[in-house]
């Protein structure tokens, strides 16, 4: 990744950036929580939306446009205007 | 990851002060929008139903909260966090507050007395000895610390001979007592030194056997302690004519030998004329004696008016640590006393068991008595014994002859 790439991905604060590691995810640049349950949270980042699929999930913090979820995590979805779901 | 300066703190202490709160109502996801965009700090977010979340806030965010929420969510407070409510709620309850005070109390009480006596530097004494002395004194396990001890140490030195200093310090409420004893005995004069052989008390020569010396006091002379009774200069008569040494008109030498005096004692006890008789009469009280520290209850003592009484009493608790208790049951019956006149054979055989005692005490062992005698003199209610006695004993010790100083 080179400077002006790299310089892009830190100044997104309007895209979704998202770190899963076992049962904790963190969600960042969060401007609005659309969906919350114990099986799916979805959020909205300012341009696309996220969401976590999973069990027994919990919101540990909400703090500084930024969520911590525990549970267990089955999966993750981006939504937004480009060109429908993607799911990894 | 974008984190503010202002953000930095942390806000998930133990001891920050938080509240746990329900909150129900519609469209929950925009209050907690509202929150993100507001920067208030929202955790442990539990989603209950679709209308009902329960979460937790610091409690510097509750107010900025409530203003979100407005009157469009029901906000319930289920608990709080944190020292200072924790503080709080145990300080509402009396029942803390008095348990609290207790507590003080007993720790300070309890840190006001004596719990345990360490005795060191003794060496002729016993410990027991040292620790019923103490004890006559005032210092004892479970006494007050606030005991003078300047008296204790009078009390000690005018009891116990030969002590040369005595140390109490307080270590907590250990008391540790630090004796030192003196040094009597005299040191034996060397035999290469000239030496006197002197009384050491005071009575009558009988017999002087010197080995070595000059005899100085002369069988029946009476002497007092420091009397010379060998002398060690020797007078000498010179054959050496012609030569200086003639000059020469006595010799030092090192007195040796036994000097054995008649030493007189004249001793006074008392005894009771007559034998006290208490015989029950049947009334009594009971009573519990109760001592906390240097408060004392005794319920029976406050409550008997006989005029002759007998004084009973089982000990049922006695404590030391952690706080000084002593708890025990009393009996106080009333007495009726009589009295008979002991008679002459009695007096005489206790006399004689007294004579025993205070001969054991006064005169040292293997002293051989050469007469006693015994004189009774009656009083109102006492009887004065008078115990004269004559011992023979040796009384000689040596004492060196400083070269150029009066020997007297």
């Amino acid at each position: 990744m080179n400077i002006k790439d790299e310089l892009l991905f830190d100044f997104s604060i309007t895209m979704p950036r998202l770190l899963i590691s076992g049962k904790t995810g963190i969600l960042d640049n969060v401007k609005k929580i659309v969906y919350i349950s114990e099986n799916c949270i979805v959020v909205d980042h300012g341009k696309r939306y996220s969401t976590v699929n999973g069990a027994g999930l919990c919101v540990k913090s909400i703090e500084d446009e930024r969520i911590i979820v525990t549970g267990e995590i089955y999966s993750v979805e981006f939504h937004g205007n480009r060109g429908g779901t993607h799911e990894e | 990851m974008g984190i503010g300066v202002e953000h930095m703190k942390n806000r998930g202490s133990f001891f920050e002060h938080s509240i746990k709160i329900r909150v129900e109502g519609f469209e929950l996801r925009k209050l907690l929008t509202e929150c993100v965009q507001r920067g208030i700090t929202v955790k442990d977010v539990r989603t209950i139903s679709d209308i009902e979340v329960v979460l937790i806030l610091m409690k510097w965010d509750y107010e900025k909260f409530l203003s979100l929420a407005k009157n469009r969510y029901k906000i319930t407070v289920l608990n709080e966090y944190g020292y200072k409510p924790t503080i709080r709620k145990a300080f509402h309850k009396k029942s803390t507050i008095l348990g609290l005070i207790i507590f003080a109390i007993i720790m300070f009480y309890q840190s006001s007395f004596v719990s345990e006596i360490q005795v060191s530097g003794y060496r002729s004494y016993s410990e027991t000895e040292i620790r019923d002395s103490l004890r006559e004194a005032g210092l004892f396990e479970g006494c007050s610390k606030d005991i003078d001890l300047k008296n204790v140490k009078l009390h000690i030195y005018q009891e116990l001979d030969n002590i040369a200093w005595m140390g109490v310090r307080y270590i907590g409420n250990l008391a540790e007592v630090t004796i030192v004893e003196g040094t009597i005995t005299p040191k034996p004069v060397d035999k290469s030194k000239p030496c006197n052989i002197v009384a050491k008390k005071e009575g009558y020569v009988e017999k002087t056997i010197a080995r070595e010396g000059k005899i100085a006091a002369e069988p029946g002379t009476y002497v007092k302690p420091g009397d010379i009774l060998v002398s060690g200069i020797v007078p000498v008569t010179s054959t050496a004519y012609g030569t200086p040494a003639v000059g020469l008109t006595e010799r030092y030498v090192h007195a040796s030998g036994e000097v054995y005096a008649k030493i007189p004692y004249r001793l006074q006890c008392y005894q009771e004329k007559y034998d006290y008789i208490k015989k029950e009469t049947g009334p009594y009280i009971l009573g519990i004696r109760f001592e906390f520290g240097d408060l004392k209850i005794n319920t029976a003592k406050h409550l008997y008016n006989y005029d002759n009484s007998i004084y009973t009493e089982k000990e049922i608790l006695k404590i030391v640590r952690p706080i000084p208790i002593t708890i025990g049951f009393v009996k106080i019956s009333e007495v009726e006393v009589s009295r008979i006149e002991r008679s002459q054979t009695e007096l005489k055989k206790e006399a004689n068991t007294l004579t025993r005692s205070v001969i054991s005490e006064k005169v040292p062992e293997n002293t051989q008595i050469l007469n006693k005698s015994l004189k009774f003199v009656s009083g109102e209610n006492i009887i004065e014994v008078v115990i004269i006695f004559e011992t023979l004993e040796e009384i000689g010790v040596k004492k060196e002859i400083i070269i150029g100083n009066t020997t007297d």
